[in-house]
């Protein structure tokens, strides 16, 4: 009976060193504790904020391998229990949802990556190893695909056009609109956010929810003072 | 976002059932559910309730506030409030529907709750939209939200954001233009871009 009962309640180790930047400023030197609870959280928020958002976020790698193995520790465990068992069914439910959250999360960053190939590659590059915001298997899948529609323009089109016309790969880069409208709540009390022109200043109770171009609160929403909705 | 996601995230809440079966508590990831035990309330999540009811294995409780009095004072407040008002629950049209839909028979008075529910629903949205045009017209970039659920706001999402988007496009090309061209600069400050639009959009 007590099989299934203790899974979820495992706390999870993860290495200081790939932790790092994630909430917890633990002085510990060698493991960082989380519970599984507290990595689901993460990883939701993290999925309403890229679904939301018009730029890439930091990539929650980590925690999204911790949930895969999770998950498949809890699938292992079940294994013995009976289809129609009630706990059964329930556990494979909710398991079905973290596996949602997790495909539409990468599918979400897929989908801008796709999109702002160029421009993602770019700041990419500028970036300091610590904080960049795909992990290695998105780096590679970017700049696999742009390398791809590079060619297959090339094959089909570019190639057969005069020469100015085809050195103007710089302008064919697609940025997202970081003005863009969000909306957005926040976790704790933020003083004086410039909410727009003329750096007109708002206090943000924690709780309220408020309209907003992304890019004046984008460090607030990195920092985990707000998410967005 | 899809209204499914909106859903999905409102399913989360946590509802009171009465179980017809005793079981251990489950230690699920998002947090531990039970005991459960015949005929004694317990609190679960509403994708777990709503499953429970389909395969008869519970009753719903409804949730405290979907009664008659407290729904139709909060209407009532709704319509007198200039502001939108604190709803007791932040997916309460999620929650509404699901137990009303799966659950008809565990609801007292259903039908009536699901007018009045459906009528307040109305009055905000509409409220919503006067605002949004007043919003819209004052040429803001900024608004506070506050007490709109989740799925209140998903239903301006299509249009909100987007067209503030577009009018902050318009005053951008409009402070661009003013600079390449100074003779056309005076006259259309006065007209299409607003009063304060220059500083925070040239950037």
């Amino acid at each position: 009976m007590s099989d299934v009962e203790d899974v979820a309640e495992t706390q999870l180790e993860i290495d200081d060193t790939e932790g790092a930047g994630l909430e917890d400023d633990d002085d510990d030197d060698d493991m960082e504790q989380i519970t599984a609870q507290k990595v689901l959280e993460t990883l939701e928020t993290a999925w309403i904020n890229e679904m939301c958002a018009p730029e890439i976020l930091p990539s929650q790698a980590d925690m999204l391998e911790l949930m895969v193995s999770q998950v498949a520790h809890m699938e292992e465990q079940m294994r013995d229990l009976d289809k129609n068992d009630f706990r059964a069914v329930v556990h494979s439910m909710e398991l079905e949802r973290v596996r949602y959250i997790m495909a539409s999360y990468l599918r979400c960053r897929l989908q801008k990556i796709e999109t702002f190939t160029q421009h993602i590659l770019n700041q990419e590059a500028s970036r300091e190893p610590d904080d960049k915001r795909l992990s290695p298997e998105e780096t590679k899948f970017a700049q696999e695909f742009a390398s791809n529609v590079d060619e297959y323009f090339h094959k089909v089109a570019t190639q057969y056009m005069p020469n100015q016309q085809r050195g103007e790969a710089e302008q064919r880069i697609v940025t997202p609109n970081l003005m863009s409208h969000v909306f957005l709540k926040a976790n704790v009390a933020v003083p004086a956010v410039i909410v727009g022109v003329d750096d007109e200043e708002v206090d943000m109770a924690a709780g309220s929810q408020h309209i907003i171009p992304y890019q004046l609160v984008a460090d607030l929403i990195q920092n985990n003072q707000a998410q967005l909705i | 976002m899809d209204p499914a996601i909106i859903e999905f995230i409102g399913e989360k809440c946590m509802i009171s059932i009465i179980p017809n079966f005793s079981n251990e508590p489950l230690h699920l990831i998002y947090g531990s559910v039970g005991p459960f035990r015949a005929g004694f309330p317990v609190f679960v999540p509403l994708w777990m309730a709503t499953h429970l009811r389909k395969q008869q294995k519970c009753r719903i409780v409804p949730p405290e506030w979907m009664d008659m009095d407290i729904l139709e004072e909060i209407k009532e407040e709704e319509k007198r409030s200039k502001f939108f008002t604190k709803m007791p629950c932040e997916h309460y049209m999620v929650v509404a529907q699901l137990v009303m839909s799966t659950a008809p028979d565990d609801v007292p008075r259903c039908e009536e709750l699901r007018t009045v529910i459906k009528d307040i629903f109305d009055i905000r949205e509409s409220k919503l939209r006067t605002s949004i045009d007043a919003f819209i017209k004052g040429e803001g970039t900024y608004a506070k939200l506050d007490n709109l659920t989740l799925l209140e706001i998903h239903s301006v999402r299509p249009i909100l954001p987007y067209s503030l988007d577009h009018i902050a496009r318009y005053q951008r090309t409009a402070t661009a233009s003013q600079r390449d061209t100074s003779m056309l600069s005076a006259s259309m400050t006065g007209s299409s871009s607003g009063p304060n639009s220059n500083s925070l959009f040239s950037q």
